[in-house]
């Protein structure tokens, strides 16, 4: 295949002009009699990585359908990209779908040029973002085979390529990294780091909470198609104080005999809830605090006791945070969905997915 | 609009281009021409059988057998094959100088390839007449026929014998068959077969024996010497039909008035058929390799539903095209154009457009509700009824093409296009329909259209992205309200 000059991405032109690139008001969905967004305030601001969690059926994807302007919501208003609808401004959005396939005879290549023409990009233009972005995911050579040709992974990459091929302001992925290996969820995060970069607004909804830390400065949570969290990642990390303090004594390699006496020192302190030894490895004991007791000093105390080689306050997670507050409201199924709720009971039926 | 064109473009493009579309459109009606000349070649040869007539002529004087056995002589056989060959070949030149096909088509039929094609096709089949006594037993003859047929089936494992020999029908004629009884009335005479005898050879044997039997009876009557002035008395005459129009006289178009309707029909039905097949497969085939959603991302269900349909509507016209095309250029070809008039072919356009949006539209919805071709079958019967009542009714229609029946079907809307298209082309050798008629016609489709559409465009809105159990028409019913 011939070489073609890459498309740099280009920084936005009018990014300014706007401060939220959605505005949810009051958003409220029913299906039949079952509610799956109940009144659902959201902003989120021009140029931000969002992460958009919750438990299986908590309406996420409804939300970002009706964001679309694919569902019609029941009530309430929206505003994407200062339009009062998403119909207006669709070359301006980028969508990777959750539920994404592709027609299975067409080739590739030109499947993506007819959905770059589709989304306003010039007939002139089309082969070479193609041909650029092909390059840039690693496809370069399956420009002219057959779509049901390309592993599931391929067709996510080609997937992506549809969202980001008319170079739009706000891009929403849908379960972006769900099948994709190792190498190939980094590559994908390189590219929506990208994308931040040159100033696009990002929403993508995981599951998998370590993508959502590494990429995300905000966070939006719902549950049950109400939002439960809608916080910068920075204040998350404050709010949701730490009580997990990682310990490695000094000297630990004399054997297990010293090591459980440590052990023993640190639970009888009288901020520490519970102490978990590691099995395996260098011994490690992971300290959990009682509720309410100081960090700070507890840490100047654990020094006292214990030689220690190593000692660490450990960050909040997001997946404490999550399984915390879906817990907190009752639960929906967690991450594995076994315990429905009604809304995602709703989900796995006729109606929604 | 433009991403409605490029829909429209890709659905166009990639049906079009499937090797089923060049399939089904060059080899289909290959196909049929190629049946219809096999079937005319089956036809025209006839069975080739050869075999025998028993006869048992009980009348005095036995007077019937021997005129039997002439009308089955070689030479007789022959000469009539040479009667009807001349018949035809009379019927033909004269249909040649309606048609002002000028003096070398004439010239051409007189070549002796025709003519011998002709005999060829026109030789009957070998029979030959077996005279048995007067006095034989009816019953062991029948007895032959049937351990003839024993034979017949001992033949295929080759231990028959001669073909021709076979008896294969037994005529008894009585004797009263000839002479009248005391009333005056004639009996009639017994044809016994083999079974499952040709029906053409059946009639055959039959009319020769019926002949035979009136023949021997004006001859053995004192009105034998008339015999040739009855028989000219009894030729039944028959007129050939003209209409009287404003123009003046003109043949009837007869079977050809009839045909074209047809034809007519046919074309929107198959081109409309084939097209929202297209359609429903290609919407399942979205929504099945969920690439539906992706698709949705840049257009909405409107213009998706919307760029389908014009899509496959050029498929359609494609189709209508090629087939018309084909049709009116073998009208052209048999000099049949005065059949043809421009404004019946463009209101087929016009009635083409309305068919295919309503049938369409409703392909398209079926689709948008389910998931694979399956699950649209249930949904897809009430659409195939309301396809097949055209084809139901197109001949009564087209025989009473202004009648009420008529009238009312062509504004009824989803079968009002067909049968619009049915009775124009009918009504036209005598009284064309209505303008008003038409024109009503049409209003009423595009007023169905428009809510035909609209009604499609909530449930595909619905549809696209429902997975899960397959709609009823309920559910259909609460989508509509629901979008």
């Amino acid at each position: 295949m011939e070489r073609l000059s890459p498309v740099p991405v280009l920084p936005l032109p009018e990014i300014n002009c706007l401060k939220y690139a959605i505005e949810l008001t009051n958003l409220r969905k029913t299906f039949g009699d079952k509610v799956a967004v109940t009144g659902l305030n959201l902003t989120i601001k021009q140029g931000s990585v969002v992460a958009f969690l919750g438990p299986n059926g908590a309406g996420k994807t409804t939300t970002i359908r009706m964001i679309l302007s694919i569902l019609f919501a029941d009530s309430g208003k929206i505003s994407v990209l200062g339009r009062p609808s998403a119909i207006e401004s669709k070359d301006r959005i980028g969508y990777l779908p959750e539920e994404r396939g592709l027609y299975r005879r067409m080739k590739v290549g030109s499947f993506l040029a007819y959905m770059a023409k589709l989304k306003g990009v010039p007939d002139g233009d089309a082969a070479r973002r193609v041909a650029h972005w092909l390059e840039r995911v690693g496809l370069a050579d399956c420009h002219r085979k057959k779509c049901e040709e390309l592993s599931k992974g391929m067709q996510q990459k080609v997937g992506f390529i549809t969202a980001v091929i008319h170079e739009p302001e706000l891009i929403i992925l849908d379960e972006p990294f769900s099948g994709l290996d190792p190498v190939n969820a980094r590559l994908l995060r390189e590219l929506i780091d990208e994308q931040h970069a040159s100033g696009r607004t990002i929403i993508f909804s995981t599951h998998v909470m370590s993508h959502a830390e590494a990429l995300c400065d905000h966070v939006v949570m719902i549950n049950r198609g109400e939002k439960v969290l809608d916080e910068p990642m920075q204040r998350i990390r404050s709010r949701f104080d730490p009580r997990l303090i990682l310990l490695e004594p000094l000297g630990s390699d004399d054997g297990a005999l010293m090591t459980d006496s440590v052990g023993e020192a640190i639970s009888r302190l009288a901020f520490v809830e519970r102490v978990d030894r590691s099995k395996l490895g260098t011994p490690e004991f992971s300290i959990t605090l009682r509720e309410g007791s100081d960090t700070r000093s507890a840490m100047v105390e654990l020094l006292g006791v214990v030689p220690t080689r190593r000692l660490e306050l450990k960050r909040v997670r997001l997946e404490d945070v999550f399984i915390r507050l879906v817990g907190e409201h009752g639960g929906a199924g967690g991450e594995d969905g076994t315990e429905l709720s009604p809304a995602a009971a709703f989900k796995s039926g006729s109606d929604e997915k | 609009m433009r991403r409605t064109i490029h829909v429209a473009i890709r659905e166009y493009v990639t049906t079009v281009a499937s090797k089923g579309f060049v399939f089904g459109v060059v080899f289909v009606p290959l196909i049929i021409i190629i049946a219809i000349f096999a079937t005319k070649a089956i036809m025209g040869s006839g069975p080739s059988l050869a075999g025998t007539i028993l006869v048992i002529d009980q009348s005095s004087g036995e007077i019937v057998a021997p005129l039997i056995e002439s009308k089955f002589s070689k030479e007789s056989q022959e000469a009539s094959s040479a009667a009807n060959a001349a018949a035809i070949k009379k019927l033909a030149s004269d249909k040649l100088k309606e048609l002002n096909l000028g003096e070398d088509a004439a010239k051409a039929l007189q070549s002796p390839a025709i003519e011998a094609a002709m005999k060829d096709a026109l030789a009957g089949p070998q029979l030959t007449v077996l005279r048995l006594a007067a006095d034989s037993n009816v019953e062991s003859a029948k007895l032959t026929l049937r351990l003839a047929e024993l034979g017949a089936s001992g033949l295929e494992n080759g231990m028959g014998s001669d073909n021709a020999a076979k008896p294969i029908a037994l005529l008894v004629i009585p004797s009263s068959a000839i002479s009248p009884d005391g009333a005056g009335d004639y009996s009639t005479f017994s044809l016994f077969t083999i079974p499952k005898l040709d029906f053409q050879i059946q009639a055959e044997i039959n009319a020769a024996a019926g002949q035979s039997v009136v023949d021997a009876r004006i001859a053995s009557s004192d009105l034998k010497n008339d015999a040739d002035r009855i028989r000219k008395m009894l030729a039944r005459p028959r007129a050939e039909v003209k209409s009287v129009t404003a123009k003046g006289e003109t043949k009837s178009m007869g079977d050809a008035a009839m045909l074209m309707p047809m034809a007519f029909m046919f074309l929107l039905w198959i081109s409309i058929f084939t097209a929202g097949q297209y359609l429903l497969t290609t919407t399942i085939e979205e929504k099945s390799s969920r690439v539906m959603e992706i698709l949705l991302s840049a257009v909405s269900p409107m213009q998706l539903m919307t760029g389908k349909i014009i899509g496959q509507m050029g498929v359609g016209l494609t189709l209508l095209l090629i087939y018309a095309g084909l049709g009116v250029g073998s009208l052209a070809v048999l000099n049949f154009m005065h059949l043809l008039d421009y404004t019946s072919l463009a209101l087929l356009i016009v009635f083409f457009l309305i068919a295919f949006l309503l049938i369409a539209s409703m392909m398209a919805a079926v689709g948008s509700a389910v998931q694979d071709l399956r699950e649209a079958q249930s949904l897809m019967t009430p659409i195939m009824l309301i396809l097949m009542v055209p084809l139901m009714l197109w001949m009564p229609i087209s025989r009473n093409p202004n009648g009420m029946f008529a009238t009312i079907c062509s504004m009824l809307p989803p079968i009002s296009p067909f049968v619009m298209v049915i009775r124009i082309p009918a009504a036209a050798g005598t009284v064309p329909v209505p303008v008003w008629q038409i024109a009503l016609s049409i209003g009423i489709g595009i007023l169905s259209v428009l809510v035909t559409v609209w009604a499609a465009s909530k449930i595909f809105r619905v549809g696209v992205l429902m997975y899960g159990k397959p709609p009823n028409f309920r559910t259909l019913v609460k989508w509509l309200r629901m979008a």
